[in-house]
């Protein structure tokens, strides 16, 4: 056996050797976050989604009764953005694109 | 050693990954926490309680990031190179170790050893790791503890192929030098 295969053997046999686990696992179990709240997968868009449109619905019954969602979009259509139907069209739209812009980045 | 009726590592990572299966990965611990505790002792110069706690923290960070496993790769593989890591990034905190530069650390051992001949013709193989330098004892670790290629290591390492080679040549010839007289006796 020439030098370097004594050393070898050693350092593999020292490797190899084993190490009682004397409660390790148990500790490491005890480290993991907690376990993940069993929730299914369209809890989450249904959610933001309906928060989302409930508040839609609840400015747009509370609001002037004049207002007209349809008009304010036939106001932004023609540039007219500072009517009170166009705001409520935008601020709609809106909310709607910041929902889909948060569930688009959500990776998990 | 995983006994052909065992599930293998891809089962129970798979187990983790779809259910949450803490049982799992309680096995996968078992299975792989003496190699991963060893290599940790050897590479803190025989700390053994720093060396658990790297080796604890490793598998947390295992469990955290097993969505990131690439099936192709041994799950020792993947560990060991967490390990490392670990392992680095402590060192760098306790005195910003780097893994290539080594000299100084050799020079340094070596003159204790002069001035106690005795002792240093006595250390087991323990002792005679804990004189190598961090870059050679990585090294060491991860070829030969850890089980991984020279390519492999030099990846979890994230050290050069030639330099992995030169510390892994140089480590068994000071390591030779260390154990040679007491194997003669």
């Amino acid at each position: 056996m020439n030098s370097n295969d004594w050393i070898e053997k050693s350092l593999r046999d020292d490797a190899a050797r084993p190490l009682a686990d004397t409660g390790f696992t148990r500790r490491v179990l005890g480290a993991l976050p907690p376990p993940r709240f069993a929730r299914s997968a369209w809890l989450k868009p249904v959610l933001v989604i309906g928060s989302a449109a409930l508040g839609s619905v609840l400015a747009f019954t509370l609001g002037p009764s004049d207002l007209s969602l349809i008009q304010g979009f036939v106001d932004l259509a023609h540039s007219r953005i500072g009517t009170p139907s166009a705001l409520t069209g935008l601020a709609m739209t809106l909310t709607f694109l910041v929902c889909a812009v948060v569930l688009a980045s959500e990776t998990e | 050693m995983v006994d052909a009726a065992s599930p293998s590592d891809a089962e129970l990572i798979l187990a983790v990954l779809q259910r949450d299966d803490r049982r799992a990965f309680a096995v996968l611990v078992e299975r792989h926490q003496s190699r991963v505790r060893t290599v940790l002792r050897r590479l803190t110069r025989g700390d053994a309680a720093l060396a658990d706690d790297l080796a604890q923290e490793t598998f947390v960070l295992a469990w955290r990031n097993l969505k990131n496993f690439r099936f192709e790769a041994r799950f020792s593989t993947w560990i060991y190179r967490i390990a490392f890591n670990a392992w680095q990034s402590e060192a760098r905190k306790r005195r910003e170790v780097s893994l290539d530069l080594d000299d100084d650390v050799l020079a340094d051992d070596e003159g204790s050893n002069f001035e106690m001949p005795d002792v240093a013709a006595r250390i087991d193989l323990e002792r005679a790791m804990e004189s190598l330098s961090d870059g050679e004892r990585a090294a060491i670790g991860a070829c030969y503890y850890a089980d991984l290629s020279h390519e492999e290591a030099a990846a979890a390492l994230g050290m050069p192929l030639g330099t992995v080679k030169t510390h892994v040549l140089r480590a068994k010839a000071k390591l030779r030098a260390r154990l040679a007289p007491k194997k003669e006796k």
